[in-house]
């Protein structure tokens, strides 16, 4: 689509050039167009006016002489007139060729023979208006023949007025001429318009046309594609469900699993544990060192592999479970964990130091958990040092809530951090330090399924902190 | 002399939780049936029970896995029995699966206690509950007034 852009641009702007061209073109044709046939006009006009004072002329002529003549006073009257009208014609005449300095000569020749025949004629016609009738019939005559049939004055009338009338003429030839090739521009830019604006516009639909076709071929792409897209979402929509049911049934099976090992494993330790203890008081003067200390590690085994099943167990209900929703105070969860961790370990002395921290959106009992076996951990760790200085806070990322938990214990060397949140992963010997190792794995699975991460750093004697980040929609 | 009904199916278990109370007081009281069936038929003085004495047990310690008839069912029907539903029963048992703790309490147990792997702490369990049911609760009437 975007090709078209600057294309459409060139064009629009040459079209609209050609145009503007053409349409100033047209129109100094069509006024040259306008003047030459003015000037056309122009011509007529001096031909038929001449025409008229020819007419005029003869007219005056025509009825001194019937004066003369023939005792027709009405004649004076249309002499008169017919003067008169000369007179205007010749005026006029002047009018129209004003800018033809021949012309204009012709007329200054046509005026002095008009006005020599005309004093001529009144001469004539006062002569018969004073004698009357005393005027003898032949000077009457004789004088009549002289004004007017004088051929001289015609003679002389007649070709001034041809040769205006040729000159004008040829005038109007030209400028026949001059219209024709007007009218031929004129035709010319019309036509061109025209041609410029059939070529634009079929230009202008044809990119329209391209432009369409593609946007179509680009919808039907699309729409392939999006169908495409559909099938493949339906089919991953099944096979997730089919997961889905997969998943349900195992767990459900892990359920009874579970239910299973809760009644029968636990039994047979208790037994162990049990009978162990009574030997010990029923017979224990009957024994002697090792066996004593036998009956204790038997003891101490059954217990630990009852710890560890209620560990894993708990584990197993905990990954399981639903995770409920509410707002959870972080602050009192670890204030009240602190607490409850001094007063385990009234021996130990432990410094807590905790931060402000934030309320967050997640499962209460999970996230108590949470805090429950850091804390747990931090105290255990560090209870070698005289006093255990532990620290609790958190820091706003971009996108995470960060929290963390640091003390001032043994720590542990980063080269196995790996195995840290691994299931009965342990880093230290049990004797140094008691627990099942499940603690810091049911950190991880909860905070992994409240949408986070954990991770840990240390450097061996320099104690070690915990971290655990929550996404930024869970505050709350 | 009241008595304390231990319905337990495991040998070592039963013999573990006499040895746990050799000492207490309320130790004679305790009568021990293994399954569910002898349970009712103790409850109901019927069957091989038809000829004990007359009087409610003053506490039934119920375990959860039975033969014939399994403890929740035990449980329900005693509570469901209109002379029987004021005895106190406590759910002693190995489970601590919390559709068993639901399912208990919703069919009216009057307490759930999950044996402990440690001796000790099995032993103190037991000591507490029956001292606390037969000396520091008040037991109910027996019969029930209607």
């Amino acid at each position: 689509m975007k090709r078209y852009g600057w294309q459409m641009g060139t064009a629009y702007s040459l079209f609209l050039t050609l145009l503007l061209v053409d349409a100033y073109l047209a129109n100094r044709s069509t006024e040259g167009l306008t003047e030459a046939q003015e000037r056309i006009a122009h011509t007529w006009e001096v031909r038929t006016t001449l025409r008229d004072t020819q007419a005029q002329f003869e007219k005056s002529i025509s009825a001194g002489r019937g004066y003369v003549l023939l005792d027709d006073v009405t004649n004076i009257q249309t002499m008169e007139e017919a003067q008169q009208a000369m007179n205007q014609d010749i005026d006029r005449l002047n009018q129209l060729v004003v800018d033809n300095p021949r012309q204009l000569a012709n007329i200054v020749k046509l005026r002095v023979i008009i006005e020599d025949q005309v004093r001529v004629v009144a001469e004539a016609v006062r002569h018969k208006q004073t004698l009357g009738v005393r005027w003898k019939a032949d000077t009457a005559r004789a004088f009549t023949t002289r004004a007017f049939s004088s051929k001289n004055y015609i003679t002389a009338l007649m070709a001034s007025l041809n040769e205006m009338n040729e000159e004008e003429k040829k005038l109007s030839e030209a400028r026949h001429r001059e219209a024709k090739n007007y009218e031929r521009q004129t035709r010319l830019t019309i036509f061109g318009a025209a041609g410029i604006a059939c070529v634009a516009l079929t230009a202008t639909f044809t990119l329209a046309y391209l432009m369409l076709r593609e946007r179509l071929r680009g919808e039907v792409v699309m729409r392939q594609a999006n169908q495409a897209l559909e099938v493949r979402v339906g089919e991953r929509t099944a096979s997730l469900q089919q997961a889905n049911e997969h998943l349900q049934v195992a767990n459900k099976e892990l359920e009874a699993f579970s239910y299973t090992v809760s009644h029968d494993l636990r039994a047979p330790l208790r037994h162990m544990v049990g009978f162990a203890n009574l030997l010990e008081k029923k017979s224990g003067l009957l024994l002697d060192e090792p066996a004593h200390r036998y009956l204790l590690l038997i003891k101490e085994a059954g217990l630990r592999a009852g710890r560890l099943i209620d560990d894993l167990l708990s584990f197993s209900r905990m990954s399981r479970a639903e995770l409920s929703h509410s707002r959870v105070s972080m602050q009192d969860v670890v204030s009240r964990i602190c607490a409850e961790l001094e007063d385990e370990k009234p021996q130990q002395q432990i410094h807590f130091e905790v931060m402000p921290l934030p309320s967050i959106l997640g499962d209460s009992i999970l996230l108590n958990q949470v805090w429950h076996n850091l804390l747990e951990n931090a105290v255990k760790y560090s209870s070698r040092q005289a006093i255990s200085h532990i620290k609790v806070g958190y820091r706003k990322t971009a996108a995470e809530l960060e929290f963390f938990v640091r003390d001032n214990g043994v720590g542990f060397d980063m080269a196995h951090a790996e195995k840290l949140f691994g299931v009965f992963q342990r880093l230290h010997e049990t004797e140094d330090f008691e627990g099942t190792g499940i603690g810091l794995v049911t950190v991880r699975r909860i905070i992994v399924r409240h949408g986070g991460r954990t991770w840990a750093e240390s450097q061996p004697g320099e104690g070690a902190t915990f971290y655990f980040s929550l996404p930024l929609e869970r505050l709350g | 002399m009241k008595i304390i009904l231990l319905v337990e199916d495991n040998s070592n278990d039963i013999e573990l939780a006499l040895e746990a109370l050799a000492e207490e007081a309320f130790t004679e009281r305790i009568i021990v049936v293994k399954d569910g069936q002898q349970a009712l038929d103790f409850l109901h003085r019927t069957g091989s029970h038809a000829d004990r004495e007359p009087g409610n047990p003053i506490l039934v310690m119920l375990d959860l896995k039975l033969p014939r008839v399994d403890g929740l069912e035990v449980l329900r029907r005693v509570k469901n029995d209109s002379t029987l539903k004021s005895i106190p029963v406590v759910m002693f048992t190995g489970s601590g699966e919390q559709s068993d703790l639901q399912t208990s309490y919703r069919l009216g147990v009057n307490a759930y206690v999950v044996k402990p792997v440690d001796f000790d702490e099995y032993s103190n369990a037991l000591r507490v509950i029956g001292n606390f049911w037969t000396e520091t609760n008040a037991a109910p009437p027996d019969p029930v007034p209607s």
